[in-house]
């Protein structure tokens, strides 16, 4: 089971057509593995119900309409700063602990309308402000590197260590975060799995709650560049809800098996090797330089003089941007509001200050006196001047006389530091020391991906970041891909010094895999193989219950009508009882109706007669009826009605007989 | 005393004589009043600046309000294409020059009506700057004769607008309507070349007339969708501007003259009497005629602006006729300026021959100086005396029964036929006066000369008759004859006059007092 978790799109996709896996089934998989990993508190919300409808609708798209989306039945996971229509979006603060936004982010929008399955929301720092995912409200998250559950641990790095930590565990194939200083690249360095910052304005901002607007981009999480390349494919391009998107139309990337690498420029800053690395990683930098040489790429040192004032011209900027983005946290249209109703500016304070952490508050109230006309020249406008010269940097490095294509750097100073010793620090040296090496390509809106390497001797990942200039994901990725695949054989040969605490089946198989490079089919793997032909044994015994079902079911519904059948006949039975016992309880009787007639028969005679007599005196008077005598005219009337009596009952004798004929015939017939 | 203390003072420092001269009552006569303009109008489109939701005036409460105009997080602004169009066809008719790349700023403050907690204005780089508005100050009963004045115009911008909070005392609450949250204004800031409120009042009317006659606002102030801040200030003639204290959100043209009558004269009493003018924000009482200090407004804030992060810089093409998407071009709005009113009343002036304050008076009615129009375009009328008809007649019985010019409904064809009995001498003004107001209560299109008939009212131009009313009024009143026969020619104005009273009106007076004079000298 594990194993189906650490699948790639291409293979999960392949493994659904070979019917081997199911788009529900696998999220089935995804959602456990996020409920047994729950100690390491990747999750903020898992998604179930959402998630299994996604699932549904991708399983029909797949085996019923055959209308394959690039992203049917996989896996994802969302920062909790993303707007998800119907699902609350926290931000991990109290100020928006029951936010249900009545929208989609444009991202989530389009991954979805490509087919992902959302597994869960991901836990982040508040409001994305840090980077070790240690302040949220609902706890920090673990690494799921060197976690055996002792009481410290690794921190996953942040702000997106939610994210980074869903895609590592295996519950998802991907994940979004959101990268303002490195917020994507940092946990993904830390926690072995690939980040990818695309260039400020590829991706729709819309539903993004923002830190820095700036700054900003969605970030992708995955386990290897493919499949982040996939997700980039599909949330890239304009948006007209974000003006700040690029308005060109986006050309998906592809990624290409062995990219030539002979006469590319890659450049190394040597601002980057700074105070404070860790050799382990200065050692990785050279290793992965030597290998891109080896394969004929050019290597140069060149230089970013502005990066050193990066992290402080980031924070002032960071700030201001905090301090406005954040003043509409009031309390009256959405979010936290306390019951204070002394005036509405003491609900303001009341419900800001209980709705935000100490880091947020610390970082408005700086904001705004950074803010201040006073000192708007003094810190703004020279922060925003040195922004400028770090993006001139980064300029002259891609397009001046000795340019490079890309710049290879590593992501973080170290590897994943111990939670206790991290959250010794505080907030603003935090993030000063992680996000040394990613923070630069956010002030210049410019793409990079952290790609992890190997393992440090502490058994942590260790990453290096590529970084090109503005829209070259296309060359990126690809030699990110080739980093990737050339680094690969030394990670798994990295991962054999556990390998004796494997089962002996497992070392060959990653012997095997090793020496093919890891291009092995997954029948070659006993585990998975034995485990997919358990599942397909069960789809067909299922499939066989199904049709016995289904007799069933038609053999009760068959017996329901005969049922339904006997009831009705019985019906007409009774019907039949009843009404031949009401013809018996008639009167008059059939039997004695002959001497009725005749009584009434002669009633009627002899009502005529005197009839006729009245009528002919009448007539030998001729008097016109209105001088009748009242006594006479009441004898007519009365007289008319017996007319009408004696034709009524005619009719009524008429018709027992009828009865009694029909009676007859009825048993004549039935005998 | 006080002058002695003066002199002294002289001497010794010329600062504080300054000062104390401003106390003197003779000094003050040389203050000079300095009135600068800040207007909001609000444009008229379908929907708001940013968003989506509809921009109407008198919605249900809370019903045009979109996730963005409720700052729900990570909503983004979009800027409204149609509001730039109407910014700049603005900017242009008031001569400005537009800005090729202008930008937008966040101005923060917190009130319950403004959900994002800032508003989204252009302070650096405002979509048009260095305009000029030319317009005549002529408000009868105050000035004997029109003249021209004009204001420079510092800057065009485009901006959000707040919602609307309302204050329940009894329940102790406030509720609030985001309706007109992020409804698109733009802010016409005025420079201080205004000396008084009618003056001001002169500029707003005119801003009025031109904004409707470009379709970007409605123009109705009584629905708020132009309201008016000033800025007063007195100063020594000659010198630098002063102390100034703001009028906040005046709702009607003559408020806009009142409310800077009023301030002026405060500020000028208040140093009469050794006061100090205080940099404050003052609103304007209309039902006490009084600018009062606005109690929320003492502390001067600070609006922390910061360039709005969401919105690419705003730019258009100011040179060829081309459009994109996203680039708007100034030439081809330019194509689109209609006649504006300055070009109205020279016309009127230039083509018909009418005075300056009757031109000026007919284009501020917009109803009136379409009936003009339509009156003179055959040549074949008096435009002097149409025009008189309507400013003097029409506008007396509309005024007189308290219906707004625009809301006339007397038709063309109506009018036309009337000022044609009228011009002929069929009818005399009395009886056009009470035709007029007949008209206004009258089905649709109802003839003139159909009232006239049926009321009885055509006038009497029949020689003989009038000989015949004349004969009457000289066999009655002998004594008047004879007082006109020994050289009293004063009493032939008497006799006329009980003609006049006898006939009910109905005669026409030219042809009867020839006919009187001729008969009286027989």
């Amino acid at each position: 089971m594990n194993k189906l978790t650490s699948f790639t799109i291409k293979e999960v996709h392949k493994a659904y057509r070979d019917k081997l896996l199911t788009p529900t089934s696998f999220v089935d998989l995804c959602l456990q593995k996020a409920k047994q990993t729950s100690e390491l508190n990747a999750f903020v919300n898992v998604t179930e119900d959402v998630a299994e409808n996604h699932a549904i609708d991708s399983e029909k798209r797949f085996y019923i309409d055959k209308k394959i989306k690039p992203l049917d039945g996989v896996t994802i996971a969302i920062k909790d700063n993303f707007c998800t229509k119907n699902i609350t979006t926290t931000c991990a603060s109290e100020m928006l602990r029951n936010f249900v936004p009545t929208y989609d982010a444009t991202v989530y929008a389009k991954l979805i309308k490509s087919g992902a399955c959302l597994i869960g929301k991901s836990n982040l720092d508040e409001f994305a402000m840090g980077s070790g995912t240690v302040d949220s409200i609902f706890g920090p998250t673990r690494n799921s590197w060197g976690y055996n559950g002792e009481t410290d641990w690794r921190i996953a790095g942040g702000s997106s260590g939610g994210s980074a930590v869903a895609v590592s565990s295996g519950a998802c194939i991907a994940a979004i975060g959101s990268d303002t200083g490195g917020s994507t690249r940092n946990p993904a360095a830390l926690c072995g799995v690939v980040g990818v910052k695309p260039t400020y304005g590829l991706v729709s901002r819309y539903g993004l709650i923002p830190l820095v607007n700036s700054m900003d981009v969605p970030g992708i999480l995955a386990r290897n560049i493919d499949d982040a390349t996939e997700i980039l494919n599909c949330i890239a391009g304009p948006d007209n809800l974000d003006s700040t998107t690029i308005k060109r139309k986006f050309q998906p990337i592809e990624i290409q098996e062995n990219f030539d690498l002979s006469n590319l420029r890659i450049g190394i800053p040597s601002e980057y090797h700074c105070e404070g690395m860790n050799e382990e990683v200065i050692d990785t930098w050279r290793w992965v330089a030597d290998l891109l040489e080896n394969e004929k790429a050019l290597l140069k040192t060149v230089s970013l003089p502005h990066t050193s004032v990066s992290i402080a011209v980031y924070s002032i900027l960071n700030q201001c941007e905090v301090a406005s983005n954040m003043a509409r946290y009031d309390g009256l249209e959405f979010g936290l509001r306390t019951n204070e109703d002394y005036s509405t500016e003491e609900l303001y304070a009341s419900s800001r200050s209980q709705g935000f952490n100490n880091v947020v508050r610390s970082r408005i109230f700086a904001g705004n006196y950074f803010l201040l006309t006073r000192n708007y020249e003094k810190y703004f406008l020279k922060a925003l001047k040195l922004r400028r010269l770090i993006a001139n940097d980064f300029n002259f490095v891609f397009n001046g006389d000795n340019r490079v294509d890309l710049l290879l750097t590593p992501t973080t100073l170290s590897d994943a530091p111990l939670y206790g010793d991290f959250v010794s620090k505080h907030n603003r040296d935090q993030c000063a020391l992680q996000d040394y090496c990613t923070q630069p390509a956010n002030m210049a809106g410019i793409p990079a991906v952290s790609i992890p390497i190997r393992l440090s001797k502490s058994n942590l990942p260790l990453s290096l970041q590529l970084m090109g200039p503005n829209m070259s994901e296309q060359l990126l990725l690809n030699v990110a891909k080739r980093i990737e695949t050339t680094t690969t054989t030394e990670i798994l040969s990295k991962l054999n010094i556990s390998i004796d605490t494997l089962p002996q089946k497992c070392q060959e198989i990653l012997k095997l895999a090793a020496c093919n490079q890891l291009e092995v089919d997954i029948d070659q793997l006993d585990p998975v193989a034995i485990s997919l032909q358990q599942s397909l044994q069960i789809s067909r015994k299922l499939n066989e219950e199904y049709e016995i079902l289904k007799l069933k079911q038609k053999n009760t519904e068959l017996q329901t009508q005969i049922d339904r059948n006997r009831k009705f006949l019985d019906g007409l039975r009774n019907e039949l009882n009843c009404s031949r016992n009401s013809l018996a309880s008639q009167t008059p009787n059939p039997e004695n109706i002959q001497d009725h007639i005749k009584q009434m028969k002669q009633k009627v005679a002899s009502y005529e007669e005197s009839c006729k007599k009245a009528t002919m005196k009448f007539s030998k008077l001729s008097v016109p009826d209105s001088v009748l005598p009242k006594a006479l005219q009441a004898q007519l009337s009365v007289l008319n009605t017996l007319h009408e009596e004696a034709v009524a009952w005619r009719q009524r004798a008429d018709d027992v007989v009828f009865t009694r004929d029909a009676r007859d015939t009825f048993n004549r017939l039935r005998r | 005393m006080k002058y002695i203390g003066v002199t002294n003072q002289l001497k010794k420092c010329t600062k504080v004589i300054n000062i104390k001269r401003d106390h003197s009552t003779a000094t003050n006569k040389n203050l000079q009043s300095v009135v600068g303009l800040e207007v909001h109008a609000q444009l008229n489109t379908k929907s708001k600046l940013f968003s989506g939701a509809q921009n109407t005036f008198g919605g249900l409460v809370n019903n045009c309000v979109s996730l963005f105009d409720a700052a729900i997080p990570g909503t983004l602004p979009v800027l409204n294409r149609k509001c730039v169009e109407l910014g700049i066809l603005t900017a242009l008719a008031l001569s400005c020059k537009v800005n090729e790349v202008s930008s937008f700023d966040r101005k923060h403050y917190f009130y319950a009506d403004l959900p994002a907690g800032y508003q989204i204005t252009q302070q650096r780089a405002p979509l048009a700057i260095d305009g000029v508005i030319n317009f005549q100050v002529f408000t009868p009963g105050v000035h004997k004769k029109p003249y021209n004045k004009s204001s420079k115009i510092k800057q065009i911008q485009l901006e959000q607008d707040s919602g609307k909070s309302l204050h329940d005392s009894d329940l102790k609450r406030s509720l609030v309507d985001l309706n007109r949250a992020g409804a698109p204004l733009i802010e016409l800031v005025f420079e201080p070349d205004l000396e008084d409120g009618e003056e001001a009042a002169a500029l707003v009317k005119e801003l009025v007339l031109i904004v409707q006659r470009l379709g970007a606002c409605t123009g109705r102030m009584e629905e708020g969708a132009l309201r008016v801040d000033a800025n007063v200030s007195l100063r020594r003639y000659g010198e630098p501007l002063s102390t100034r204290t703001e009028i906040k959100n005046i709702g009607s043209i003559r408020g806009v003259a009142a409310a800077i009558r009023h301030e002026i004269e405060r500020q000028r009493s208040l140093l009469e009497y050794g006061g100090k003018i205080i940099n404050e924000t003052r609103s304007w009482d209309a039902v006490n005629k009084v600018t009062v200090a606005m109690r929320d407004k003492e502390v001067v804030q600070d609006y922390r602006y910061m360039p709005e992060p969401n919105l690419p810089p705003l730019r258009v093409n100011l040179r060829t006729r081309e459009e994109t998407q996203d680039v708007l071009s100034v030439p081809l709005i330019k194509d689109r300026i209609p006649e504006l009113p300055e070009d109205s009343r020279r016309k009127l002036i230039e083509q018909f021959s009418l005075r300056p304050e009757v031109a000026i008076q007919l284009v501020n009615e917009p109803v009136l100086l379409h009936y003009f129009l339509e009156l003179t375009n055959q040549n074949t009328r008096n435009p002097t005396k149409v025009a008189n008809l309507l400013l003097n007649d029409l506008l007396t019985v509309l005024n007189k029964r308290k219906v707004d010019v625009e809301d006339c409904v007397i038709t063309i064809r109506q009018i036309r036929e009337l000022t044609d009995m009228l011009l002929n001498k069929q009818i005399n003004l009395e009886i056009c006066r009470k035709v007029l107001d007949e008209l206004l209560d009258s089905a649709n299109d109802t003839s003139p000369l159909d009232i006239i008939t049926k009321k009885g009212w055509s006038i009497v131009t029949d020689e003989e008759e009038i000989i015949k009313h004349c004969t009457e009024v000289i066999e009655n009143n002998p004594k008047l004859v004879k007082q006109y026969k020994e050289g009293k020619v004063k009493v032939f104005k008497a006799l006329l006059g009980i003609l006049a009273k006898n006939t009910s009106n109905k005669v026409d007076m030219s042809i009867a007092a020839a006919k009187m004079e001729e008969m009286l000298k027989k």
